[in-house]
């Protein structure tokens, strides 16, 4: 064994701190756009690969759920690191816009989008929207010889026992578009009442919204609460489901492209939002398998989406929603009145 | 004589002007990166409108689900305390008293678990046990969620941490005096008499001290918690929802709080009692060979308890190993490397920066570690106490919270650190200090101050001392404290989870939203590479040191 001397000593410490120079050198930037992203990596990759093809700026993004986001963005408030957040739901945009941690910015090309997607001061723009709908798992139903589920209230029947997956509220975005979905359309009351019946029939509430799209394709439970692109993502890649929306109506969400106040990189920022909204660009997220509604009306809609272009959707409330206040009343109240009493 | 004399004068204390520099300096490194953020956390959890209140400890234990949470914490610790302490004293007493082959392969298994990130038991639980799990879908025909809850969390701690209780009994073990069985036995008692009179009695202390550091191991935990936790929730976990799911800080560090209290009080406990271990086997080192058993029921049962821990451990390995390998595990089991080709393509930078950073923490914790040794055993310089204390504190803290209060002390300026590599080096530098200092300290210990004079009276001074004669002594103490430092950060998830940046992609957290996505295969695929890097630098790094780091831990 080789006595490791003084000198060797200093060199180790020298050629590590020499290794760790090009890691510092990393975070400038010039010609570069940092996001935050929230659709699948897949997705997030195509839509920077399309960026930087079209643009010649090169984007570094990180996947975040959309609490991940909002925490890190204001954790960052005093030094944004981020300069755009894309494919977040709106009541997160509105959450992020209340704390003072948007810069508006209206797109030219936000001008071909419906004005119920876009906020008239240019504080939000919606590139795709996309709803809840109820995935089954074929063989379950065969097995129970059952329909897909038609209405909410058909996921209370005893059938369903134990059958039931979908996103926690407190974690996922999904679950809390369908918690706030619920109370729309029952009225609080009837709601909390109806969310205590549902989740009788509940297996588990997963962390992450998308959680439910495995364990349902691959029968691991009978029926998932989920988005849209998440279930037809599934039946694309070949998992055993079938998608049905409840009669009653279902909730919705728009997911947006925002640029951060304080944008370490506003110039390409800006050119970001633009590209993000045209055809090409959109089109990017059915082509990786994220099956959303385009908001542009001139971008072409995925033979998967076109069955459902009119579900019947309720006239979310997302002001309503996206209150600091009302997110964390709901989420005490269904901490303490439906998760507490699990065991 | 003269000369001497002249020398002598050179190395007074007052003269050593760069280590008087690097005190305070080493002083402030410590006070900012251990002694703030804890201070910020506790004002952002016991502050509102700028006055200190207690309202937001108050609102968070007013709520059901939390009371649930605090009281599930301490079910689940208490379990693995006692479960974890009987397996691992079990262990330990077949190691060093029972006389069997293959103890070299029962000791590396046993611990293996201690190199790998927790969250790779709660991985390899959900491809045997879970819903569609090989041994209860596939063998059982069953489709069940008992795994997530609290059997899942007690298999998946238990496993992941009795390796650290083995190694402080095996320690115990070895350092009982043998001479005190031996004159029980020749005074006529029985061997079971001699082990409840004479051993147990000596051991107490021992074993509690196991129980509150596996005590203290299950409240750190957040991987498992937030793979396996189901409708069993946990205080880690909670600190982590309230933060992500409900954007509420102000909650997230009252709850935090709430694990500090319990961890740091555990932590003193568990220090007094490991004093008074040491008490129980001074002298005792070597003076005597214990007699191995060599009774065949006893050496069968040794066996099966190391054989048996050993397969459970062998087994999590081997399907994490067959999850990264299969297409779908359990699903379709054709053999396939495209994983690994799938996260060498996309989460190379991960891996890159973290073995990069992890490196950077083993230099600087070494740095750092040896000088504060040197200041605590060599000097007697103002306030080297209090010095160490803090320096130990991270020891007392749950990853979470270190985690927790790094975000919340670093994203404003003066102190803008938010989204740089280096708040994850000092994270991962800042925890795995204690065991630095420990080592060095330790080390220090062994060498006898007379060299110290030597080299002062032949003209050295103090820094010269150190640079020449004590460093290239030290130099197995360093080199173990980086191994630990490099093996401690890149397996954590709990303390980096908040300080992650799109710059900046650690491995822990990657495996964990791959598992979100439910993307196994991927996850496992990563952890294989993790392990077998950590192992190749615990043993690639040749053996420069007399003993493992982990006896140190």
């Amino acid at each position: 064994m080789r006595q490791l001397n003084r000198r060797d000593f200093t060199k180790i410490v020298l050629a590590g701190a020499a290794s760790a120079l090009p890691f510092a050198a990393r975070a400038q930037s010039g010609g570069k756009l940092t996001l935050y992203m929230g659709p699948p990596e897949k997705t997030c990759a195509a839509v920077a690969q399309g960026f930087e093809k079209k643009s010649g700026i090169k984007p570094t993004f990180l996947r975040l759920s959309a609490g991940e986001a909002i925490n890190r963005i204001r954790a960052e408030r005093n030094a944004p690191q981020a300069s755009i957040l894309y494919g977040i739901g709106l009541p997160s945009m509105l959450t992020l816009k209340s704390d003072g941690l948007l810069e508006p910015y209206k797109s030219p090309e936000a001008a071909a989008i419906p004005a119920k997607y876009k906020d008239p001061d240019g504080w939000w723009t919606g590139s795709d929207a996309d709803f809840i709908g109820i995935a089954s798992n074929k063989k379950f139903l065969q097995e129970k010889g059952l329909k897909a589920p038609q209405s909410w209230e058909d996921l209370t029947k005893p059938q369903y026992a134990g059958q039931i997956c979908v996103g926690s509220p407190a974690t996922s975005g999904t679950g809390y578009t369908f918690l706030t979905t619920i109370i729309q359309l029952m009225g609080e009351q009837k709601g909390w009442e109806y969310l205590k019946r549902f989740n009788a029939n509940v297996s588990q509430y997963t962390r992450s919204g998308i959680g439910p799209t495995q364990l349902v394709g691959r029968g691991e439970v009978g029926v998932g609460i989920l988005f849209a692109h998440d279930i037809l993502g599934s039946i694309d890649k070949g998992f055993p489901i079938e998608m049905s929306l409840p009669q009653e109506g279902t909730g919705y969400d728009l997911f947006c492209v925002v640029l951060l106040k304080g944008a370490p990189e506003p110039v390409e920022a800006k050119r970001f939002i633009d590209w993000s909204l045209t055809p090409e660009a959109v089109e990017l997220l059915a082509a990786s398998e994220y099956f959303d509604v385009p908001t542009n009306p001139k971008a072409k809609l995925h033979d998967l989406v076109k069955p459902y272009q009119n579900a019947k959707l309720i006239d979310y409330d997302f002001n309503w929603a996206g209150s600091a206040t009302v997110r964390q009343q709901l989420i005490d109240r269904f901490q303490n009145e439906i998760l507490a009493g699990r065991k | 004589m003269t000369a001497l004399a002249a020398g002598r004068g050179l190395s007074e204390p007052g003269r050593s002007w760069a280590l008087a520099l690097l005190y305070p300096l080493a002083a402030a490194i410590v006070a900012l990166f251990i002694a703030y953020p804890v201070v910020e956390l506790l004002a952002h959890a016991a502050m509102s409108d700028g006055r200190v209140s207690f309202a937001p400890l108050a609102r968070v234990l007013s709520e059901p689900y939390n009371r649930q949470a605090i009281y599930n914490t301490l079910l689940l610790g208490l379990t693995v305390a006692v479960l974890g302490t009987i397996l691992a004293a079990l262990y330990a007493y077949a190691m060093t008293r029972v006389e069997m082959p293959g103890k070299a392969v029962w000791h590396f298994l046993a611990l293996l678990p201690t190199i790998s990130p927790p969250i790779l038991m709660a991985l390899s639980l959900i491809l045997l046990y879970g819903r569609r799990g090989l041994v209860t879908h596939e063998l059982l025909g069953l489709q069940t969620t008992a795994l997530y809850g609290y059997w899942g969390l007690v298999v998946a701690q238990v496993l992941s941490y009795f390796p650290f209780a083995y190694l402080l009994l095996l320690n115990l073990f070895r350092g009982l005096d043998a001479s005190l069985e031996e004159a029980a036995g020749t005074m006529g008692a029985h061997p079971g008499k001699v082990l409840a009179t004479v051993s147990l009695p000596l051991l107490v202390p021992g074993l509690a001290a196991a129980c509150v550091l596996l005590f203290g191991y299950s409240f750190a935990d957040l991987g498992n918690p937030l793979l396996l936790g189901g409708d069993f929730p946990v205080l880690s976990s909670q600190i982590y929802l309230a933060i992500i799911g409900q954007y509420n800080i102000p909650r997230g560090a009252a709850l935090a709080i709430l694990l500090l209290l319990p961890a740091a009080l555990l932590f003193f406990f568990q220090k007094h009692l490991s004093a008074r271990t040491a008490h129980a086997s001074v002298g005792g080192r070597g003076a005597l060979r214990h007699p191995q058993v060599r009774h065949p029921a006893a050496k069968a049962g040794a066996l099966v308890v190391c054989g048996g821990m050993s397969l459970v451990i062998v087994m999590q390995y081997a399907t994490v190993l067959a999850g990264a390998t299969t297409r779908i595990f359990g699903i379709n089991n054709t053999f396939t490397l495209r994983h690994f080709s799938a996260v060498l393509a996309g989460s190379r930078n991960a891996l890159v920066d973290t073995i990069g950073l992890g490196v950077a923490a083993a230099i600087a914790s070494a740095i750092l570690g040896v000088l504060i040794a040197y200041f605590v055993a060599r000097t007697r310089r103002f306030g080297r106490g209090m010095l160490d204390f803090t320096a130990n504190l991270p020891l007392a803290i749950p990853g979470t919270v270190i985690g927790l209060g790094f975000a919340l002390a670093f994203n404003h300026r003066p102190l803008l650190l938010t989204g740089t590599a280096f708040i994850i080096v000092a994270a991962f530098s800042m925890r795995a200090l204690p065991y630095t200092i420990r080592s060095g300290v330790a080390a220090l210990q062994q060498i006898h101050p007379s060299l110290d004079e030597a080299s002062t009276n032949l003209g050295a001074t103090r820094e010269q001392t150190l640079w020449r004669v004590l460093l290239p002594l030290l130099r197995p103490a360093v080199i173990a404290g980086m191994i630990f430092t490099f093996t401690r950060s890149v397996t954590t998830l709990s303390a980096v989870i908040f300080v992650v940046s799109p710059h900046w992609s650690l491995v822990t957290p990657t495996i964990l939203s791959q598992m979100d996505r439910g993307d196994l295969g991927e996850a496992a695929a990563l952890s294989v590479i993790l392990v077998v890097l950590v192992l190749a630098v615990i043993h690639g790094v040749p053996r420069l040191v007399g003993r493992d780091w982990r006896e140190s831990a």
